[in-house]
Order: structure tokens, then sequence, then C-alpha cells
């Protein structure tokens, strides 16, 4: 009898405990935002997100804002860097299974100074990404990311750390490619795929603008690192294209998404342009 | 008499990974593509409208008004549909799952400002087993492979 009873109790504890962590998961969901906001005054800009990749959010609004071109790249999170993302209905039907995880990020903000020119490749813009990548990285949030330049017009914020410490870019891993002429798509796949030999991760094409990335180029590299030969790429189509390169822990796996460099007009009938390739 | 024809579509944060129930919406959130090739178009787009003798005279000049937008209708290879039907339920995305896009067309009268002359809604829908549903107002085809 006791036995029964000790048994039920452990199971009651159980099942709380496990609601608990499904509740703390789905709160912390329902805080997110679908868009970082800006707040410019007094020469200094206002940025605050909350997702669970905030940096990657934060720099969408800025370069939506000013018509940057900024590419973001995942380090490969740790098990210290997710959170349960199990849904609750999912996890009572398959109670044995091993559920799923997210990134743990959640609310940023970061106060930047503003200057004279913040055009896309300038100086301002250099300035506000730098600043912004070390409060980042100062607020607690998952990952260690650095900003580098990689065109004139150029910057991407790349992973450099997770919770286990210094990490190797992925993107930064050295490939060949043969410099012939494909549509850009044919390329990218042909990145993706010397990188995932290379490096051991599974790597895939996410999403995209389709038609952009069916022109051609003569685009390729020896001996060269990915980040590079993707830069090229994504420089020579007519609309510029920028990139998230995002990982996913559960699967050991990385997705490149592209997609097309905007700017918001202010205009409440046509909001977002594309950014020019010039 | 109209003079400019510009295209704008909603395109934001359509990305994979992760799948994420956003708020309610019970759609992926992270995913778009379409694969030109399932089309009978692998290359760049004839300037011209099909089906009629406007050109589309801002050829790839991005930011010129009458210029071929972009088009993200569908997925750039199989792997992200088969990565959200695997992962997508455990995350509290039901299958099928589908993701809206809204587009407009823009017409310009005499270098006035845009008229928003027509909007269209955009679905991809990532089916049970291994195809892709995609609707262009209402007109739908699947494709089967995906």
């Amino acid at each position: 009898m006791w036995r029964k009873r000790i048994a039920r109790h452990f199971l009651i504890v159980s099942v709380l405990s496990m609601d608990v962590l499904v509740v703390r998961a789905q709160v912390a969901r329902t805080q997110f935002i679908d868009r970082a906001t800006i707040n410019q005054t007094d020469g200094r800009v206002s940025v605050y997100a909350n997702d669970p990749r905030p940096l990657d959010q934060a720099i969408t609004a800025l370069r939506e804002q000013y018509g940057w071109i900024v590419d973001y790249e995942d380090p490969p999170y740790g098990a210290s860097d997710l959170i349960d993302d199990t849904d609750a209905k999912w996890r009572k039907a398959h109670p044995d299974a091993k559920g799923v995880t997210r990134v743990a990020g959640g609310a940023f903000r970061a106060k930047l100074t503003l200057a004279d020119d913040m055009s896309s490749g300038s100086g301002g813009e250099q300035g506000v990404l730098h600043d912004l990548v070390a409060e980042y990285n100062a607020s607690g949030n998952p990952g260690r990311f650095e900003l580098r330049r990689e065109s004139p017009k150029r910057f991407s914020a790349v992973g450099t750390g997770a919770g286990n410490g210094d990490v190797t870019p992925i993107l930064d891993t050295v490939i060949t490619i043969p410099v012939e002429e494909r549509t850009t798509i044919e390329t990218i796949r042909l990145v993706l795929r010397a990188i995932s030999a290379k490096s051991g991760y599974k790597v895939d094409v996410g999403t995209g603008p389709i038609n952009t990335v069916m022109t051609s180029s003569k685009i390729g590299g020896q001996e060269r690192p990915a980040r590079e030969i993707l830069s090229k790429l994504a420089s020579a189509t007519p609309l510029a294209l920028v990139w998230a390169f995002l990982y996913d822990a559960d699967n050991a796996m990385y997705f490149f998404n592209l997609d097309v460099a905007s700017v918001l007009t202010g205009d409440s009938v046509r909001p977002v342009v594309p950014v020019p390739n010039k | 008499m109209f003079v400019k024809w510009d295209e704008h579509m909603s395109y934001r944060r359509h990305r994979v990974p992760p799948l994420q129930r956003t708020q309610g919406r019970g759609t992926h959130s992270r995913i778009i593509g379409e694969e030109t090739k399932t089309e009978g178009r692998a290359t760049r787009q004839y300037p011209q409208v099909k089906g009629s003798s406007w050109t589309v005279a801002g050829g790839d000049v991005a930011g010129n008004h009458n210029y071929w937008g972009y088009d993200n209708v569908g997925y750039l290879s199989s792997t992200g549909p088969a990565y959200i039907r695997s992962n997508g339920p455990a995350h509290g995305v039901s299958i099928p799952c589908t993701q809206t896009l809204y587009q407009n067309m823009f017409m310009y009268c005499n270098g006035a400002n845009p008229t928003n002359y027509i909007n269209d809604t955009l679905t991809i829908t990532v089916n049970q087993g291994t195809s892709v549903t995609n609707c262009r107002a209402g007109v739908c085809s699947t494709i089967n492979g995906y």
C-alpha cells in the first residue's frame, strides 16, 4: 500500500516538474517579439530585441533601418546555450522521446552612438555594429560574436564562442570551388557541400529568394575561406543578399538562409524596398 | 494613364531553424523558397510578362521601377520540408503547416506617389508525406518529392 502511495506521489511530482519546465519554456516564448524596436534620439539609437537569437534580430532591425548589408552566423551552441522547447501536447503523447530545444536567448537592449555618416560601409556603420556586438557579448545571452568586414559594404557578425568555449566559425572553413559560370544556387550548394565535407557538420540550404539565386555568375576560389566565396556570391546578384547561417543543435546541423537586403522607406504604402547591389 | 509598375513582397525572417510557433499563429515561421527548376525556369527570367507584351524595362536593376521582384514561393531544397515534418510537431507545429506571404503590386501614375493596385496572398503548405502545395491568388499546385 505504502509503495503504491510513494509511487503515485513520485508520479505526481514528476508530472508537475515536467509541466513546470514546459510552462517556463512557453512563458519565455510568448515574450518574444516579431521584430526588434529602434528609437533614435539625440545622436543615439536604442535597440530592443527579444528572440531566441536576439543579436540576429537586432542586426536585422538596424540593417533595415539604415540600408546596411550585414550577415549573421551562429556558433555551434552547446548544451548550456539551449533550453527545452518541447510542446506540452507532443510531450504527453511521446513521454519517452528526447524532445527538442531552442537557443536560450531572450531580451537584449543596446544604446549606441550614431555618427554623422551612417551610410552603408561607413565608419558610422562599423562603429555601431562593433558596439552592438560588444554589448551583446556582455549581456549574458548565448554565444559570443565578433564583427568582421567582408567587403567595403558588407559586414558579418560571426559566432566565435559558445557555452563550450571558443569555436572555429564554420564559414572560416577553407575550401576550393572551381571558378566557373553557374547559377548562384548551384555555387551555394557546392560551397555548402565542401564545408560539410571538411567541417563534419551537416549543412544545407534553408530559405532564400528564388529568382535572385537563379542568376548566374562566375565565382569560386582556390583554398579560400567559405565566407569569402559566399560574400562574393551574395554581392554579385542584382539585389544585395544577406545570410543567416543558423545552427540546430538537436540535429547538429547548419542551415544557410538568404534574404534580400532591404531598407525601410517610412512610406506606409511601400514600407520596404530592396538595397541595390552597387 | 499608368507609366510604371513596381512589386513588393513581404518577406521577413522566414528561415530554418528554428521551428518556432509564433504567438499562436500555428504556422512555422522560418522556411521559404521555390525550386524554380520545377517550373521549367532554371535560368534568368525572360524580360517580359508571360502572356502579354509588357516589357519589364527596368530589367535587373534593383531599385528601378518596373523591375522583376523576387519570388519566394516554395523551397530551395527538400531538406527544409523534411526538417519541418520531422522536427516541427515536437516544437508544437502541426503538419500540414502553412506559411502565408503577402504580395503587392503598385501603380505609378504620371510620376505621382505609388498606388497599391492589387494585393495577392501566397501560401506554402508542407503536407504530410513528400509534397508541398504552393498557391498564388488561389491558384494552387502541388509539387511531389519535397
